[in-house]
């Protein structure tokens, strides 16, 4: 009896995955537990092992862009010569994959049109994947509506009218009644994600935001020196982002409404610190966690840091690193952003965002004067804490990044 | 090289008096061949010029004096063995596929099998089930055989003497309705190379793939499509093993489209084996999936009416190209 492969779950958010790469061919003999394919969850790419040894008898989805729900039968492995279950067509291998609620429209609405595949032109589609254009929305002009050569060239013409970096000057002014010209950026897996997240976010999570501007001239001194030290010492590269890593690890603990979450009506306070960096990659946003944060010196936390960065940037991140984050940290600075207002990621209840530390006018004891200041926004979850627990914490966690107490080490 | 305008008759027959008169180890061989010139002519004049040594007529049993040739071919000589019919070639199965594709092989090598294996098929002349098959793909299937169609008098000629120049055994398959054809045709000596495919019309907008009497029949439907904007690229395989695949590929690379034409049955047919053949080729340049135009799955039938509607015409390849547009 051949052993079915199945697009596992690898983690809370994910509902479907896209195969990268199949490590073994059809025929080959795989052993349990090896890595047999590649996938792409939300935001990482996983190696999925093989759940029996024998034979790979039969890949039924190639790698691809396919998005593939969970639980779908992907592949069989089984002794060499076996005769397969009856194949399912892969729109009923869908049906068996979906979630029980989704199943009772599905099955009511039986094969919809929408279970076909997109009808593209083998020339077309090697066309778009070269010139990066998301087919899916095309709508084909040849024989049964194939998406034929000559849409693929049309768009990319689009494209590039469009385009005001190529063309600025000959892009034609839009005519009241005429569409504007206009081209479709595809999404890769990360970004569809997080256009659901953030919407579902946005609408459903009751933000309030506090803003707080801090004078960091002592920060700036302390970094200035740790940075040859950690430089020479540790060959790591001391950043801004490291010290309020370390300024979230000790203050969090003091305020268990900021390191939560909504969960049915219910607030779960969590006894560990989990704190998540948004990242930004040529793949889209993800965000790495450092797990128990309030529990590493700074140079654990400097040293992590920059792993997770050299993992995103090399689109290497396991699921361990992107998983259960219980507050985020995004870092604009870097950018010369001066402030700006976050979105949660849920299901955290808080998220804090920094901008670029600049010489700004401080009022000092009845004068005007220049320093190095920061300005920080903090967006809460209403539902979790009020301003008042909000502001408390915004208050220590200042407190303790212009004093600087205790930063170095637990 | 002077050039006259001849039939495709003509050609062969040419081909004949000049590949017996530069080697004498070339005969012909079959059924009224000798005396009678043929019943389709094509040997008219070699008897009277040969003798009946080299212009050898037979009893009616392609089996027995096919199984001669290949012997002979063995022994060293280089016959031209005529089968009146492609239908009647199925008598001869065994010396062609058992003997004359194998022996080579069979020996490491240290034999040959120089026969030619002149034969004719095809429908359109309401000569009924069996005297119309278009059996190509047959012999296209065994290892060891090659395979020629030729359309025109001009290749006709060139493939012919080649083929009767190549140590290997070689199935010419004919076509009846070609024999009046005309075309220009080198005098003397000239050849064809086996092997090779010739872009019959040049076109941009799709390739059509026809061999023998169909090269003619997509010509004529490629002349009424260009005048709807359409521009026919016709490629004729001549040689359909070993096929060359790389004239159809650079031509399917231009076009981006692939019609195949082929009079043969449709199911297991020589069609379905340049179709796939091009799937492994040129996949990731089609903007259409290739279609295949071949004669219905059925006995040819007697009445002529039935006879064209189960073969492919012109307007079948007008209306097929168009269905790559529409």
């Amino acid at each position: 009896m051949a052993t079915e492969v199945i697009m596992p779950k690898l983690g809370l958010t994910m509902t479907e995955g896209k195969i990268l790469a199949w490590y073994k061919t059809e025929g080959e003999t795989v052993q349990a537990g090896e890595p047999l394919l590649n996938v792409e969850t939300d935001k990482v790419a996983l190696d999925v092992e093989a759940p029996a040894s024998g034979t790979l008898l039969k890949i039924l989805y190639p790698a691809g862009d396919a998005a593939i729900p969970l639980e779908t039968v992907i592949a069989y492995i089984g002794d060499k010569g076996e005769t397969l279950p009856t194949l399912q067509s892969k729109a009923s291998q869908t049906l068996t994959a979906r979630s029980p609620e989704s199943e009772y429209t599905v099955a009511t609405a039986g094969a919809t049109s929408s279970d076909a595949p997109i009808k593209i032109s083998p020339l077309a589609k090697k066309l778009a994947l070269e010139h990066q254009i998301d087919w899916e929305t095309l709508k084909g002009s040849g024989p049964q509506g194939r998406i034929v050569e000559a849409d693929i060239l049309q768009t990319i013409e689009q494209k590039k009218n469009s385009s005001p970096l190529t063309s600025p000057s000959t892009s034609p002014e839009t005519q009241a009644g005429q569409p504007i010209p206009y081209r479709v950026i595809g999404l890769n897996q990360t970004r569809r994600v997080s256009a659901q997240r953030m919407t579902e976010s946005y609408q459903t999570i009751p933000h309030f935001y506090l803003r707080k501007e801090i004078v960091l001239a002592r920060l700036v001194e302390l970094r200035n020196y740790l940075l040859p030290e950690f430089e020479k010492k540790l060959g790591l590269h001391l950043t801004y982002t490291d010290f309020f890593l370390r300024a979230l690890a000790m203050t969090l603990p003091k305020h268990p409404l900021m390191n939560a979450s909504w969960k049915d009506g219910e607030i779960h306070s969590y006894t560990t610190i989990n704190t998540g960096i948004a990242i930004a990659t040529q793949r889209g946003l993800v965000v790495g966690v450092i797990h128990s944060i309030e529990k590493l010196p700074l140079e654990e936390i400097v040293r992590k840091r920059a792993l997770l960065a050299e993992k995103a940037r090399q689109a290497k991140l396991e699921w361990n690193d992107i998983s259960n984050a219980t507050f985020t940290l995004t870092n604009l600075g870097s950018f010369g952003v001066d402030d700006f207002d976050p979105i949660i990621n849920p299901p955290q209840a808080a998220i804090l965002a920094c901008g670029a530390i600049a010489e700004r006018p401080i009022a000092d004891a009845g004068k005007i004067t220049l320093q190095p200041t920061m300005r920080l926004c903090l967006a809460v979850d209403h539902r979790v804490a009020d301003g008042a627990d909000a502001a408390a914490f915004m208050s220590d966690l200042c407190e303790l990044l212009v004093s600087l107490q205790g930063m170095r080490n637990p | 090289m002077a050039e006259r305008i001849i039939e495709y008759r003509e050609a062969l027959n040419e081909a004949l008096l000049e590949e017996m008169e530069r080697d004498l180890a070339v005969f012909i061989m079959g059924e009224d061949v000798g005396q009678y010139g043929g019943v389709l002519k094509i040997s008219k004049g070699i008897y009277e010029r040969f003798g009946e040594k080299r212009a050898v007529d037979t009893p009616i049993s392609e089996n027995g004096f096919t199984a001669i040739g290949v012997g002979a071919a063995l022994a060293g000589l280089r016959p031209v063995v005529e089968l009146m019919y492609i239908d009647f070639a199925c008598l001869a199965m065994d010396p062609i596929v058992n003997q004359a594709a194998k022996a080579r092989y069979m020996f490491g090598g240290k034999t040959s099998v120089p026969i030619v294996f002149r034969t004719q098929g095809g429908g359109g002349r309401g000569n009924a089930a069996q005297h119309s098959q278009s059996l190509e793909a047959w012999y296209v299937h065994v290892p060891g055989l090659i395979v020629i169609q030729p359309s025109t008098p001009r290749d006709a000629k060139g493939l012919l003497k080649s083929a009767i120049r190549d140590d290997n055994p070689v199935i010419f398959i004919e076509h009846k309705l070609l024999y009046n054809t005309k075309g220009a045709v080198p005098e003397g000596e000239w050849t064809i190379p086996i092997g090779k495919a010739d872009v019959k019309r040049v076109g941009n907008h799709i390739t059509v793939v026809a061999t023998s009497r169909m090269v003619l029949l997509a010509l004529s439907a490629a002349e009424k499509l260009a005048e709807e904007g359409i521009e026919v690229e016709v490629v004729d395989p001549r040689t359909l093993k070993p096929l060359d695949i790389e004239t159809i590929a650079t031509s399917v690379k231009k076009t981006h489209r692939l019609l195949v034409v082929n009079e043969g049955a449709r199911t297991g047919g020589f069609a379905a084996e340049v179709v796939t053949r091009a799937y492994e080729e040129v996949f990731d340049y089609l903007d259409a999936p290739i279609v295949r135009l071949t004669s219905e799955d059925v006995p040819l039938p007697y009445s002529g009416a039935l006879e064209m509607a189960a073969i492919p015409s012109e307007e079948k390849i007008i209306q097929a190209v168009r269905g790559f547009f529409s």
